[in-house]
Protein backbone atom coordinates (compact mmCIF):
# COMPACT_ATOMS: atom_id res chain seq x y z
CA UNK A 1 0.00 0.00 0.00
CA UNK A 2 2.78 2.76 -1.18
CA UNK A 3 -0.34 5.44 -1.40
CA UNK A 4 0.89 8.98 -1.12
CA UNK A 5 0.43 10.92 1.68
CA UNK A 6 -1.18 14.39 1.16
CA UNK A 7 -0.39 17.91 3.39
CA UNK A 8 -3.69 16.84 5.78
CA UNK A 9 -2.45 13.49 6.09
CA UNK A 10 1.09 14.71 7.39
CA UNK A 11 -0.19 17.35 9.28
CA UNK A 12 -2.26 15.16 11.59
CA UNK A 13 0.38 12.83 11.94
CA UNK A 14 3.22 15.50 12.82
CA UNK A 15 0.65 16.75 15.29
CA UNK A 16 -0.57 13.28 16.74
CA UNK A 17 4.02 13.31 17.72
CA UNK A 18 3.88 16.94 18.93
CA UNK A 19 0.56 15.86 21.12
CA UNK A 20 1.53 11.96 22.06
CA UNK A 21 5.58 12.70 23.10
CA UNK A 22 3.76 15.96 25.60
CA UNK A 23 1.45 13.64 27.23
CA UNK A 24 3.94 10.31 27.28
CA UNK A 25 2.21 8.76 24.98
CA UNK A 26 3.82 6.34 22.86
CA UNK A 27 1.16 4.22 20.23
CA UNK A 28 2.53 5.65 16.80
CA UNK A 29 2.13 1.97 15.47
CA UNK A 30 -1.95 1.53 15.66
CA UNK A 31 -2.32 5.71 15.48
CA UNK A 32 -0.76 6.11 11.82
CA UNK A 33 -2.54 3.33 10.28
CA UNK A 34 -5.76 4.92 11.55
CA UNK A 35 -5.34 8.86 10.33
CA UNK A 36 -6.92 8.47 6.49
CA UNK A 37 -9.78 6.55 8.14
CA UNK A 38 -10.39 9.50 11.25
CA UNK A 39 -9.61 12.20 8.60
CA UNK A 40 -12.32 11.11 6.11
CA UNK A 41 -14.65 10.54 9.06
CA UNK A 42 -14.11 13.72 10.76
CA UNK A 43 -13.10 16.10 7.83
CA UNK A 44 -16.08 14.75 5.34
CA UNK A 45 -18.53 12.25 6.76
CA UNK A 46 -20.21 12.51 9.85
CA UNK A 47 -22.73 14.84 10.97
CA UNK A 48 -23.86 16.18 14.80
CA UNK A 49 -26.17 13.32 14.84
CA UNK A 50 -23.72 10.71 14.22
CA UNK A 51 -21.49 9.26 16.89
CA UNK A 52 -17.49 7.62 16.41
CA UNK A 53 -16.41 5.40 19.15
CA UNK A 54 -12.48 4.43 19.13
CA UNK A 55 -12.76 1.25 20.05
CA UNK A 56 -8.58 0.55 19.90
CA UNK A 57 -8.08 3.28 22.43
CA UNK A 58 -4.56 2.87 21.99
CA UNK A 59 -4.69 4.38 19.01
CA UNK A 60 -6.08 7.68 20.99
CA UNK A 61 -3.38 10.25 19.73
CA UNK A 62 -4.52 11.23 16.20
CA UNK A 63 -8.12 11.05 17.40
CA UNK A 64 -7.36 13.55 20.10
CA UNK A 65 -5.51 15.88 17.33
CA UNK A 66 -9.03 15.45 15.53
CA UNK A 67 -11.16 16.53 18.44
CA UNK A 68 -9.36 19.06 19.44
CA UNK A 69 -8.97 21.24 16.35
CA UNK A 70 -12.93 21.34 16.68
CA UNK A 71 -12.40 23.24 19.72
CA UNK A 72 -13.11 19.94 22.24
CA UNK A 73 -10.95 19.16 25.17
CA UNK A 74 -10.27 14.85 25.81
CA UNK A 75 -8.77 13.95 28.46
CA UNK A 76 -4.81 13.35 27.16
CA UNK A 77 -4.07 10.18 28.68
CA UNK A 78 -3.00 6.68 26.96
CA UNK A 79 -6.42 5.70 26.04
CA UNK A 80 -9.79 8.15 25.81
CA UNK A 81 -12.18 8.28 28.86
CA UNK A 82 -15.88 8.92 28.17
CA UNK A 83 -16.67 12.58 27.94
CA UNK A 84 -19.48 13.39 25.30
CA UNK A 85 -19.30 17.33 25.64
CA UNK A 86 -15.78 16.82 24.61
CA UNK A 87 -16.28 13.75 21.09
CA UNK A 88 -15.41 11.06 23.50
CA UNK A 89 -18.56 8.66 23.28
CA UNK A 90 -16.88 5.98 25.16
CA UNK A 91 -14.58 4.64 27.65
CA UNK A 92 -11.98 2.23 25.68
CA UNK A 93 -8.83 0.66 26.25
CA UNK A 94 -9.74 -2.34 27.19
CA UNK A 95 -10.18 -4.18 23.72
CA UNK A 96 -13.64 -5.47 22.60
CA UNK A 97 -16.02 -3.12 24.31
CA UNK A 98 -16.02 -0.62 21.62
CA UNK A 99 -18.29 -2.38 19.43
CA UNK A 100 -21.07 -3.92 21.32
CA UNK A 101 -21.05 -0.38 23.05
CA UNK A 102 -22.09 0.81 19.66
CA UNK A 103 -24.36 -2.02 18.63
CA UNK A 104 -25.87 -0.80 21.99
CA UNK A 105 -26.30 2.73 20.46
CA UNK A 106 -27.51 1.62 17.52
CA UNK A 107 -30.08 -0.52 19.00
CA UNK A 108 -31.19 2.34 21.13
CA UNK A 109 -31.60 4.31 17.96
CA UNK A 110 -33.91 1.90 16.06
CA UNK A 111 -35.92 1.52 19.67
CA UNK A 112 -36.74 5.12 20.06
CA UNK A 113 -36.50 6.48 16.38
CA UNK A 114 -33.42 8.45 16.52
CA UNK A 115 -31.31 8.92 13.31
CA UNK A 116 -27.59 9.52 12.75
CA UNK A 117 -24.93 6.64 12.19
CA UNK A 118 -22.68 5.23 14.92
CA UNK A 119 -19.30 4.36 14.08
CA UNK A 120 -16.34 2.24 15.30
CA UNK A 121 -12.99 1.32 14.55
CA UNK A 122 -11.55 -1.57 15.85
CA UNK A 123 -8.27 -3.07 15.37
CA UNK A 124 -7.87 -6.74 13.78
CA UNK A 125 -5.84 -7.87 16.89
CA UNK A 126 -9.13 -6.80 19.20
CA UNK A 127 -11.04 -9.37 16.79
CA UNK A 128 -9.75 -11.94 18.52
CA UNK A 129 -12.08 -10.98 21.63
CA UNK A 130 -15.10 -12.65 22.14
CA UNK A 131 -17.23 -9.89 22.29
CA UNK A 132 -16.30 -9.39 18.49
CA UNK A 133 -17.96 -12.43 17.63
CA UNK A 134 -20.97 -11.90 19.76
CA UNK A 135 -21.08 -8.67 17.98
CA UNK A 136 -21.25 -10.01 14.71
CA UNK A 137 -23.88 -12.15 15.60
CA UNK A 138 -26.29 -9.47 17.13
CA UNK A 139 -25.95 -6.56 14.38
CA UNK A 140 -27.49 -8.74 11.50
CA UNK A 141 -29.76 -10.18 13.78
CA UNK A 142 -31.24 -6.70 14.72
CA UNK A 143 -31.27 -5.00 11.74
CA UNK A 144 -28.86 -2.39 12.41
CA UNK A 145 -28.36 -0.65 8.78
CA UNK A 146 -27.31 2.63 11.23
CA UNK A 147 -24.19 0.77 12.31
CA UNK A 148 -20.65 1.22 10.30
CA UNK A 149 -17.49 -0.79 11.89
CA UNK A 150 -13.79 -0.33 10.30
CA UNK A 151 -11.54 -2.71 10.93
CA UNK A 152 -8.24 -1.12 10.95
CA UNK A 153 -6.16 -4.49 9.49
CA UNK A 154 -2.79 -3.76 9.91
CA UNK A 155 -2.02 -7.20 10.98
CA UNK A 156 0.21 -6.06 13.65
CA UNK A 157 -0.49 -6.72 17.37
CA UNK A 158 0.73 -5.78 21.08
CA UNK A 159 3.61 -8.79 20.56
CA UNK A 160 3.75 -9.35 17.20
CA UNK A 161 1.86 -10.00 13.87
CA UNK A 162 -1.51 -11.13 13.99
CA UNK A 163 -1.29 -13.74 11.51
CA UNK A 164 1.59 -15.32 13.94
CA UNK A 165 -0.28 -15.09 16.96
CA UNK A 166 -4.38 -15.77 16.04
CA UNK A 167 -5.11 -14.89 12.66
CA UNK A 168 -8.49 -13.45 11.87
CA UNK A 169 -8.01 -13.43 8.21
CA UNK A 170 -11.70 -15.01 8.53
CA UNK A 171 -13.17 -12.09 9.16
CA UNK A 172 -14.99 -11.14 6.15
CA UNK A 173 -16.31 -14.21 5.04
CA UNK A 174 -17.90 -14.60 8.33
CA UNK A 175 -19.13 -11.34 8.50
CA UNK A 176 -20.66 -12.01 5.21
CA UNK A 177 -22.57 -15.04 5.78
CA UNK A 178 -24.01 -13.63 9.09
CA UNK A 179 -25.46 -11.32 7.21
CA UNK A 180 -23.17 -7.72 7.23
CA UNK A 181 -22.68 -6.18 4.06
CA UNK A 182 -19.01 -5.95 3.62
CA UNK A 183 -16.46 -4.17 1.77
CA UNK A 184 -12.41 -4.19 2.05
CA UNK A 185 -10.66 -1.55 0.95
CA UNK A 186 -7.27 0.43 0.95
CA UNK A 187 -7.56 1.92 4.16
CA UNK A 188 -5.01 4.76 3.22
CA UNK A 189 -6.72 6.05 0.06
CA UNK A 190 -9.01 8.59 0.59
CA UNK A 191 -11.70 8.18 -2.49
CA UNK A 192 -11.94 4.39 -1.53
CA UNK A 193 -12.35 5.53 1.74
CA UNK A 194 -14.80 8.54 1.42
CA UNK A 195 -16.38 6.30 -1.13
CA UNK A 196 -17.57 3.28 0.76
CA UNK A 197 -18.53 5.53 3.99
CA UNK A 198 -20.81 7.51 1.49
CA UNK A 199 -22.55 4.42 0.64
CA UNK A 200 -25.80 3.74 2.38
CA UNK A 201 -25.98 -0.07 3.40
CA UNK A 202 -29.22 -1.97 4.67
CA UNK A 203 -27.56 -4.07 6.63
CA UNK A 204 -24.91 -3.14 9.31
CA UNK A 205 -21.89 -2.29 7.42
CA UNK A 206 -17.97 -4.10 7.87
CA UNK A 207 -15.59 -2.39 6.52
CA UNK A 208 -12.40 -4.08 6.33
CA UNK A 209 -9.61 -1.31 5.64
CA UNK A 210 -6.11 -2.63 5.22
CA UNK A 211 -3.74 -0.58 6.21
CA UNK A 212 0.28 -0.42 7.42
CA UNK A 213 0.68 0.07 10.79
CA UNK A 214 3.18 3.24 11.28
CA UNK A 215 1.70 4.45 8.11
CA UNK A 216 4.21 7.57 6.67
CA UNK A 217 7.29 7.02 8.78
CA UNK A 218 9.53 4.98 7.06
CA UNK A 219 11.54 3.35 10.11
CA UNK A 220 7.78 2.63 11.91
CA UNK A 221 6.26 0.96 8.85
CA UNK A 222 5.36 -2.98 9.02
CA UNK A 223 7.53 -3.02 12.55
CA UNK A 224 6.04 -4.28 15.48
CA UNK A 225 7.84 -2.84 18.11
CA UNK A 226 5.91 0.06 16.78
CA UNK A 227 3.19 -1.02 18.68
CA UNK A 228 4.49 0.57 21.67
CA UNK A 229 7.62 2.41 21.85
CA UNK A 230 8.84 5.98 22.95
CA UNK A 231 9.93 7.97 19.94
CA UNK A 232 13.80 8.88 21.42
CA UNK A 233 15.32 12.79 20.11
CA UNK A 234 17.04 11.32 16.75
CA UNK A 235 14.11 9.33 15.60
CA UNK A 236 11.31 12.08 15.87
CA UNK A 237 13.48 14.81 14.21
CA UNK A 238 13.87 11.91 10.99
CA UNK A 239 10.33 11.30 11.66
CA UNK A 240 9.34 15.19 11.11
CA UNK A 241 12.21 15.29 8.12
CA UNK A 242 9.61 12.20 6.31
CA UNK A 243 6.29 13.94 7.18
CA UNK A 244 7.02 17.35 5.76
CA UNK B 1 -38.58 -12.05 45.00
CA UNK B 2 -38.95 -13.11 41.96
CA UNK B 3 -43.06 -12.51 41.08
CA UNK B 4 -42.13 -9.26 43.19
CA UNK B 5 -39.48 -8.13 40.26
CA UNK B 6 -42.12 -9.45 37.64
CA UNK B 7 -44.79 -6.89 39.29
CA UNK B 8 -42.30 -3.90 39.64
CA UNK B 9 -40.49 -3.97 36.51
CA UNK B 10 -43.88 -3.53 34.90
CA UNK B 11 -44.98 -0.49 37.27
CA UNK B 12 -41.84 0.74 36.10
CA UNK B 13 -41.93 0.51 32.48
CA UNK B 14 -45.19 2.28 33.10
CA UNK B 15 -43.74 4.90 34.33
CA UNK B 16 -41.04 5.24 32.20
CA UNK B 17 -41.09 4.80 28.30
CA UNK B 18 -37.43 4.45 28.42
CA UNK B 19 -36.60 1.59 30.59
CA UNK B 20 -35.97 -1.64 28.50
CA UNK B 21 -35.57 -5.09 29.92
CA UNK B 22 -32.65 -7.24 28.49
CA UNK B 23 -31.70 -10.98 29.34
CA UNK B 24 -29.29 -13.58 28.31
CA UNK B 25 -31.59 -16.27 27.77
CA UNK B 26 -32.68 -16.23 31.02
CA UNK B 27 -36.79 -15.77 31.21
CA UNK B 28 -38.37 -15.33 35.09
CA UNK B 29 -41.37 -14.03 36.20
CA UNK B 30 -41.46 -11.64 32.80
CA UNK B 31 -44.58 -12.88 30.84
CA UNK B 32 -46.71 -9.63 32.12
CA UNK B 33 -44.20 -7.49 31.00
CA UNK B 34 -43.54 -9.25 27.86
CA UNK B 35 -47.15 -8.85 27.16
CA UNK B 36 -47.61 -5.26 27.63
CA UNK B 37 -44.04 -3.75 26.69
CA UNK B 38 -43.06 -6.59 23.48
CA UNK B 39 -40.95 -3.98 21.59
CA UNK B 40 -38.65 -3.17 25.26
CA UNK B 41 -37.98 -6.72 25.92
CA UNK B 42 -34.99 -8.40 24.27
CA UNK B 43 -33.07 -11.54 24.75
CA UNK B 44 -29.91 -11.03 23.61
CA UNK B 45 -28.83 -14.65 23.84
CA UNK B 46 -26.28 -16.12 25.09
CA UNK B 47 -24.13 -13.03 25.17
CA UNK B 48 -23.03 -12.08 29.05
CA UNK B 49 -20.21 -10.05 27.93
CA UNK B 50 -21.43 -7.86 24.85
CA UNK B 51 -25.12 -7.43 26.68
CA UNK B 52 -23.22 -5.52 29.34
CA UNK B 53 -21.29 -3.24 26.82
CA UNK B 54 -24.46 -2.83 25.19
CA UNK B 55 -26.55 -2.21 27.61
CA UNK B 56 -24.31 0.61 28.60
CA UNK B 57 -24.40 2.26 24.74
CA UNK B 58 -28.03 1.79 25.22
CA UNK B 59 -27.89 3.99 28.60
CA UNK B 60 -25.89 6.35 26.81
CA UNK B 61 -28.42 7.05 24.16
CA UNK B 62 -31.08 7.81 26.83
CA UNK B 63 -32.44 4.84 27.30
CA UNK B 64 -32.85 2.84 30.99
CA UNK B 65 -31.47 -0.73 30.18
CA UNK B 66 -32.37 -3.02 33.48
CA UNK B 67 -30.27 -6.04 32.81
CA UNK B 68 -31.24 -9.45 34.04
CA UNK B 69 -29.47 -12.68 34.38
CA UNK B 70 -28.57 -15.10 37.48
CA UNK B 71 -26.01 -13.57 39.23
CA UNK B 72 -22.55 -15.35 38.34
CA UNK B 73 -23.75 -15.30 34.32
CA UNK B 74 -24.55 -11.24 35.36
CA UNK B 75 -21.97 -10.02 37.58
CA UNK B 76 -18.83 -12.45 37.55
CA UNK B 77 -18.48 -13.55 34.26
CA UNK B 78 -18.72 -9.95 32.74
CA UNK B 79 -17.22 -8.42 35.63
CA UNK B 80 -14.53 -6.04 33.31
CA UNK B 81 -17.26 -4.63 31.17
CA UNK B 82 -19.34 -3.85 34.06
CA UNK B 83 -16.12 -2.60 36.12
CA UNK B 84 -15.75 -0.10 33.03
CA UNK B 85 -18.74 0.45 30.99
CA UNK B 86 -21.19 0.27 33.62
CA UNK B 87 -19.12 1.60 36.84
CA UNK B 88 -16.72 3.79 35.59
CA UNK B 89 -18.94 5.17 33.26
CA UNK B 90 -21.31 5.90 35.92
CA UNK B 91 -24.78 4.62 33.26
CA UNK B 92 -28.15 4.35 34.77
CA UNK B 93 -28.14 0.79 33.94
CA UNK B 94 -29.76 -1.74 36.48
CA UNK B 95 -28.38 -5.09 37.38
CA UNK B 96 -30.63 -7.51 38.61
CA UNK B 97 -29.76 -11.31 39.97
CA UNK B 98 -31.19 -14.15 40.54
CA UNK B 99 -28.89 -16.12 43.30
CA UNK B 100 -30.55 -19.07 44.64
CA UNK B 101 -29.56 -22.01 43.28
CA UNK B 102 -27.77 -24.14 46.41
CA UNK B 103 -28.21 -27.52 44.53
CA UNK B 104 -27.35 -26.79 40.83
CA UNK B 105 -23.49 -27.05 41.22
CA UNK B 106 -20.82 -25.06 41.35
CA UNK B 107 -21.65 -23.08 38.02
CA UNK B 108 -24.43 -21.66 39.78
CA UNK B 109 -23.60 -20.14 42.35
CA UNK B 110 -22.10 -16.65 42.50
CA UNK B 111 -19.08 -16.00 44.78
CA UNK B 112 -19.61 -12.97 47.43
CA UNK B 113 -21.45 -10.46 45.27
CA UNK B 114 -21.93 -8.24 48.75
CA UNK B 115 -17.81 -8.35 48.49
CA UNK B 116 -17.91 -7.71 44.63
CA UNK B 117 -20.57 -5.25 44.42
CA UNK B 118 -18.22 -2.82 47.22
CA UNK B 119 -15.60 -2.77 44.93
CA UNK B 120 -17.09 -0.31 42.75
CA UNK B 121 -17.09 3.19 42.88
CA UNK B 122 -20.83 3.96 41.68
CA UNK B 123 -22.98 0.94 41.75
CA UNK B 124 -24.98 0.71 44.31
CA UNK B 125 -26.18 -2.95 45.88
CA UNK B 126 -29.13 -4.03 47.11
CA UNK B 127 -29.85 -6.94 48.87
CA UNK B 128 -33.94 -7.08 49.31
CA UNK B 129 -34.65 -9.84 52.02
CA UNK B 130 -38.02 -10.31 51.11
CA UNK B 131 -40.96 -8.89 48.43
CA UNK B 132 -41.91 -5.89 50.26
CA UNK B 133 -38.37 -4.87 50.59
CA UNK B 134 -37.45 -5.94 47.11
CA UNK B 135 -39.79 -3.80 45.38
CA UNK B 136 -38.62 -1.01 47.62
CA UNK B 137 -35.15 -1.47 46.14
CA UNK B 138 -36.08 -1.41 42.57
CA UNK B 139 -38.05 1.59 43.33
CA UNK B 140 -35.11 3.31 44.48
CA UNK B 141 -32.76 1.65 42.31
CA UNK B 142 -34.09 3.08 39.33
CA UNK B 143 -34.99 6.55 40.86
CA UNK B 144 -31.76 7.31 41.72
CA UNK B 145 -30.54 7.59 38.20
CA UNK B 146 -27.47 6.00 38.72
CA UNK B 147 -26.17 2.08 38.45
CA UNK B 148 -27.59 -0.66 40.82
CA UNK B 149 -26.88 -3.96 41.41
CA UNK B 150 -30.33 -5.99 42.72
CA UNK B 151 -29.59 -9.51 44.02
CA UNK B 152 -33.05 -11.58 44.24
CA UNK B 153 -33.49 -14.83 46.22
CA UNK B 154 -36.22 -17.64 45.65
CA UNK B 155 -39.77 -16.61 46.50
CA UNK B 156 -40.66 -18.68 50.14
CA UNK B 157 -43.26 -20.47 48.45
CA UNK B 158 -41.10 -22.21 45.44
Amino acid sequence: MNTELNERSKQVRRDTIKLSKANGGYHYGGSFSTVEILICLYDLIMTPEDKFILSKGHACWPYYVLLRERGMKPKLEGHPTLDERNGVHFTTGSEGHGLPAAIGMAMARKIMGKSGRIYVLVGDGECQEGTTWESLLTAPHRHLDNLVVIVDFNEIQGAGFVRNILPVYGLAQVASVLGWSVVEINGHDNKQILGTLKYKSTSPRLIVAYTVKGKGVSFMEGKPEWHAKWLDGEEEKQAFEELK
Amino acid sequence: MRRQFGKTIVTLAERDEKLVLLIGDVEQEMKEFIKRFPTRFYNLGLCEQAMISMAAGMALEGLRPVVYSITPFLLERPFEQIKIDIDEQNLPVMLVGYADYPIHGPTHRALDAHGLVALFKNIVGYFPNGSVATKRAMLRAYDSGGPAFISLKKDKSQ
